[in-house]
């Protein structure tokens, strides 16, 4: 549990310093506000991602839940973006769509192997 | 583990057959072509041709722009215009052609290609995860109304048809990397057909996965029979 909560605040981190940069780059190039937007939900479910890492890491309540969680929002977001405006790198949204699923993956059988970490 | 050796040992096959001429292309933005005289839009080896060299000519102002300045689009992109330009006038003067019919040989594709290195790998994939998934939710849906399962089900299969719609665009890129030899696919990743046709690329990833899904939802037994619709 430990390792995999670790994993997830250093992707959930990686993911949202490199969302970040490629915001201010679309500014600076002028991508448009659409891509902006987009491109800010990223960021937030990257974000929503650490904390999820976060609280795996500290063990509070709902930890599974909340990663659960962050993970569904990161999935459908970084497909989404990868599906329908593909301008994130290759490793940043195989590592959006894959991590996220091999998260709640994790999550799912901690918590029907009955660990207590992932059930609180 | 024999048809997956198979399998991408013919996509890497495919990918390779429908190479972009090696001999034609370079970082200095130079044209050579071995055909001369008018194309006839109207022959089928004609229209290939014009598409080749509508692919080199985008090709070669790539390579021309990244010798330079890679890692600055705002530098790159006149030297790109400026070389494409050269180019296509080059093309239209040789071949009696139009700058129309340039724009139309840029965005015209080898289908088949398209559909034997990416789709089918991606929707295979589809299936085999789809199935894979739905056999291990079962447990989760266990004791669950018919329709909560169902509404369920969708829900799961529209989530794994936007992920494979999102990994089939940059396999899409990676296999158009192989095919032009270049690992910057730049700008072409927009004319890419899972980049142009995304939302059919989405629906018909949707409808890959629900029979899978539907096949296990059928082949499931509910407790507490049919009488908790």
């Amino acid at each position: 549990m430990k390792a995999m909560a670790m994993l997830t605040v250093l992707v959930g981190a990686f993911e949202t310093l490199n969302t970040i940069g490629e915001l201010r780059a679309g500014l600076q190039a002028g991508r448009g506000e659409a891509a902006s937007l987009v491109l800010a939900v990223a960021v937030l479910a990257a974000l929503l991602l650490l904390a999820g890492g976060v609280a795996l890491l500290v063990r509070t309540r709902n930890a599974a839940r909340v990663a659960g969680i962050a993970a569904a929002f990161c999935l459908l977001v970084f497909a989404g973006i990868a599906a329908f405006l593909p301008f994130l790198s290759i490793a940043a949204s195989l590592l959006g769509i894959g991590f996220p699923i091999a998260l709640m993956a994790f999550l799912y059988r901690d918590s029907a192997g009955g660990h207590p970490a992932a059930t609180r | 583990m024999r048809v997956v050796r198979g399998i991408a040992l013919a996509i890497v096959l495919v990918s390779a057959s429908a190479c972009i001429d090696a001999t034609r292309v370079n970082d200095t933005c130079t044209w050579s072509d071995p055909v001369a005289g008018a194309l006839d839009r109207r022959r089928s080896r004609d229209r290939d041709h014009l598409r080749q060299d509508a692919q080199i000519a985008w090709e070669l102002s790539v390579r021309y722009s990244d010798t330079r300045y890679r890692h600055a689009p705002a530098l790159a992109r006149p030297l790109r215009r400026e070389c494409r330009q050269a180019v296509e006038d080059t093309i239209r003067a040789r071949h009696a052609v139009t700058a129309q019919d340039i724009r139309t040989a840029t965005v015209s594709r080898e289908w088949w290609i398209d559909v034997v290195a990416v789709f089918l790998p991606m929707l295979g994939l589809a299936v085999v995860g789809t199935d894979a998934l739905m056999r291990r939710a079962r447990g989760a849906f266990d004791g669950e109304r018919r329709v909560r399962m169902l509404v369920a089900t969708l829900l799961l299969v529209a989530a794994i048809a936007l992920a494979v719609a999102g990994v089939t665009q940059y396999w899409a890129m990676i296999v158009e990397s192989i095919r032009l030899r270049d690992e910057h696919v730049a700008d072409r990743g927009t004319v890419l057909p899972s980049a142009v046709h995304a939302g059919l690329t989405m629906g018909v990833s949707f409808l890959v996965c629900l029979v899978p899904a539907m096949a296990r939802f059928r082949r499931r037994e509910p407790r507490g029979s049919a009488l908790k619709l």
